[in-house]
């Protein structure tokens, strides 16, 4: 895992949750933690923007923990710390 | 310096009937939260029963004549995504009901970024020497091809106009339109559709299916499509004015979402608080929303002589543009 775009994603999802980073956990569903579909829109768009890559309708889902979130979007941005 | 279209004065019209997000709420499973948290939206106009686009239409075109002191121009160009009629086209009937005579008046039809399209047409006809003066309108009686029960579209979509009048000057000219970016997407078409009722579905011999009279749209892709594609156009028009972003006063968008106008913001690297946002009022009233937009943005004063606007927006088509102008000395109501 690459800790550089993890901790960027936790902080994104903590602002967009607008709860502090400390209080999320990574066995949370993205539903649990309160974030909505257009949340994950944003989120997709964010990693389009910083690293380029195009994360699909649906890849980023309600039902995800923010564990699987990480992982894919670590997995697809490839990126390098 | 070249012979340009010049913004020359600017007017609105919204129906007086207000309806509140509480009020989709008693009818429908939705709340004034959800409302809130996802678009952004407060309150839309309806339009009363009786009256249609071209009321609003005529009503906007005639404050924004008054507000550029001219009594006649030489065309009237009208955006606009729901015509009083599917033929004929709505602006001549405006025009007539503005007592501007015989003049060349027709309709653009490019849903959300019919405003844009608009201007640049208008601005066309001024650039060939057809026209000195040109108003152009945006109007919509949108609520009308909305599902009322679909709690999906219905809170989102409210009904207005707006109107500029262009003039023939050139480029130095504050008002002046500096740059202009248009495109479209034809695979991107079923993004925002309304199924039936055109050619497509009559010609199939069919009646139209139950609901296929309304719009349907898909949210979260046109999400992403939107904040793409403005941000390109808004960068476009950046680089043809030559104008860095951290000198921009103003980004007015389409107003659709604020979570979108947030999204194009953040992607062009402009402060949040540096896109224009007046959707919480009114609601999307596409075609009418720039330039409602702009004449609210006016008359509070939030825009003011000199400042760097970039108008853009994405719509049904799929189609999306942006403009650019540094805002002139105009009379507001």
């Amino acid at each position: 895992m690459n800790t550089t775009i993890n901790e960027r994603v936790l902080a994104l999802v903590a602002d967009k949750a607008e709860v502090p980073p400390a209080r999320l956990s990574l066995d949370s569903t993205l539903e649990d933690i309160g974030l909505d579909s257009l949340h994950l829109m944003e989120i997709a768009l964010w990693a389009q923007k910083e690293y380029g890559v195009v994360i699909a309708e649906g890849e980023l889902h309600h039902e995800q923990t923010l564990a699987e979130a990480l992982a894919l979007l670590d997995a697809r941005t490839g990126a390098t710390a | 310096m070249g012979r340009a279209a010049v913004l020359a004065g600017v007017g609105s019209a919204v129906p007086d009937r207000v309806v509140t997000n509480d009020m989709y709420a008693a009818r429908m499973d939705t709340t004034d939260e959800w409302i809130r948290t996802r678009t952004g939206i407060r309150e839309r106009r309806h339009l009363e029963r009786g009256s249609a686009t071209s009321d609003l239409a005529a009503e906007a075109g005639r404050r924004a004549l008054k507000s550029a002191g001219v009594g006649a121009v030489d065309a009237v160009v009208l955006a606009t995504t729901t015509p009083d009629h599917p033929c004929p086209a709505t602006a001549p009937t405006v025009a007539a009901a503005l007592g501007l005579g015989t003049v060349p008046a027709y309709d653009v039809g490019a849903v959300c970024s019919g405003f844009l399209y608009a201007l640049a047409s208008g601005a066309g006809l001024i650039a060939l020497g057809t026209a000195e003066r040109v108003l152009v309108i945006g109007a919509e009686a949108f609520t009308t091809i909305i599902d009322q029960s679909d709690r999906g579209t219905a809170p989102i979509f409210g009904d207005g106009a707006g109107a500029v009048v262009l003039s023939a000057g050139d480029q130095s000219q504050p008002g002046a339109l500096l740059a202009f970016d248009l495109g479209s997407d034809g695979d991107l078409a079923d993004l925002i559709i309304i199924p039936g009722g055109g050619s497509r579905q009559r010609a199939s011999g069919l009646p139209a299916a139950p609901g296929d009279e309304y719009m349907a749209m898909h949210g979260r892709e046109v999400f992403r499509h939107a904040v793409l594609r403005m941000t390109e156009s808004s960068r476009t028009v950046l680089a043809r004015t030559g104008w860095d972003v951290g000198s921009l006063d103003w980004l007015v968008g389409h107003q659709a979402n604020v979570r979108i106008l947030r999204a194009v913001a953040d992607h062009l690297g402009l402060a949040q608080e540096r896109a224009f946002v007046n959707v919480d009022r009114y609601g999307n009233t596409a075609a009418a929303s720039i330039p409602l937009a702009l004449d609210d943005a006016a008359t509070t004063g939030l825009i003011t002589p000199g400042d760097r606007i970039v108008l853009t927006a994405f719509g049904g088509g799929a189609t999306w543009g942006a403009i650019a102008l540094e805002w002139p000395n105009l009379a507001v109501a």
